[in-house]
């Protein structure tokens, strides 16, 4: 069998471009830049918003357990988001399936534990949840931003879902951050403010995956 | 070229020597591009898309993450470059279909030539799903393992087995049963 010529322009385009490159890090590895951002915020909120009031009453575990194992989760996700990076690195559809569902049962249950330890709630008037959902927006931005630009330079061969993996992550990574400093064990507050950060953290995460994909569609011959 | 031998010529490449290129693409080319036959069923396109393939596949070398096999990688960016340029052409309003008496460019497995004449069993695997089909082609033609045929199809290797196996029910149905020799 002869062997198959590399056709001119080909060659002409890696022979252009040809310089070293190193191989990208592990996705857990990649995913750990962005705890480098979670493991700050994680100690500047309590220094700059100081510890939630009802700490004390909560302990130490439902307060920085219950934040941390959270950040650990949306690191996770953010993890399997990097995988997705990787062409032919995915995982499958179940499992991507499982580590949405997976990284949703984290926040639900955080909140569900920490309302059961501490029923009477906080001053929900002093954190109105507006204030919540931009403060988590807040957090949540630069891990998102971060997570998507290591997204986008390897190849997510499904952007959208790698997309929302990632705004998945930064939502729970923020999530957990902001547990530490909003007094308000409220449900329906938690539930709906600091969920609704976290849905629409996962939201843009699929915009910025459908639209990178788009400009890739549009750059194809 | 065995697994090994393409990850060490990856491994070169990623270090900017183009000898390695040279290899890989001696090695990658002609399976790729009967892939992208079987996906694309035509031939031309089948040759520009594995040129786009390997544009790609040079953008994003830095994805390939040593010691792990080459062939899911490469496999899984000449998939994509099929399904985001047939999105590309739907957008475009450009639908593609094949004359009825135009022979589909289907590599034959070889566990179905016993099946019928290499030609009938090109027409037969057109009409199996193109997931099914897909599978069964990376399987049986490329070698690939059930494993990898998932990470190239973003699927368990549950699933990947699955979609082989219905396949090859589904071929064996349409062809019939074995004609007799009088």
């Amino acid at each position: 069998m002869s062997t198959p010529r590399i056709p001119d322009e080909l060659r002409r385009a890696v022979a252009a471009d040809l310089k070293p490159v190193r191989p990208l890090p592990a996705p857990w590895v990649r995913a750990a830049e962005v705890g480098v951002w979670a493991a700050a915020a994680l100690l500047l909120v309590p220094a700059l918003f100081g510890v939630r009031d009802d700490a004390a009453a909560l302990g130490l575990l439902m307060t920085w357990g219950a934040g941390i194992a959270e950040v650990a989760a949306g690191l996770l996700v953010v993890a399997v988001a990097m995988a997705e990076g990787i062409p032919g690195g995915g995982l499958s559809p179940l499992r991507r399936g499982l580590a949405l569902l997976g990284g949703v049962a984290v926040q639900v249950g955080v909140a569900v534990l920490t309302w059961m330890r501490a029923p009477a709630g906080g001053d929900a008037a002093a954190h109105g949840g507006a204030s919540c959902f931009a403060m988590q927006g807040m957090l949540g931005l630069p891990a998102l931003a971060l997570a998507v630009w290591l997204l986008v330079r390897a190849l997510p061969v499904r952007p959208r879902w790698a997309g929302a993996l990632a705004g998945l992550g930064a939502g729970l990574v923020a999530d957990g951050v902001w547990h530490l400093a909003c007094p308000v064990c409220d449900l329906g507050h938690v539930l709906v403010w600091h969920g609704g950060a976290t849905v629409a953290m996962t939201l843009a995460g699929f915009l910025l995956g459908a639209l990178w994909e788009r400009r890739r569609l549009s750059r194809l011959r | 070229m065995s697994d090994d031998e393409l990850a060490t010529r990856m491994a070169a490449y990623q270090g900017g020597d183009m000898a390695a290129f040279e290899a890989l693409y001696a090695a990658l080319a002609p399976p790729l591009g009967r892939y992208l036959r079987a996906l694309t069923r035509d031939r031309a396109r089948a040759e520009d898309l594995l040129q786009e393939t390997f544009l790609q596949l040079h953008r994003a070398r830095r994805t390939y993450l040593p010691p792990r096999p080459v062939k899911p990688w490469a496999y899984a960016i000449a998939r994509n470059v099929f399904l985001m340029a047939r999105r590309a052409a739907t957008r475009r309003g450009r639908h593609e279909t094949l004359a009825d008496d135009e022979l589909p460019e289907l590599p034959v497995p070889p566990e179905a030539e016993s099946l019928g004449d290499r030609d009938a069993v090109r027409r037969a695997l057109v009409h199996v799903p193109e997931d099914r089909r897909e599978a069964l082609v990376l399987h049986h033609v490329h070698g690939l393992s059930f494993r990898e045929v998932g990470a190239v199809q973003g699927v368990s290797e549950g699933a990947a087995k699955l979609r082989a196996h219905r396949g090859m029910i589904e071929l064996r149905a349409r062809l019939g049963p074995p004609a007799e020799d009088p």
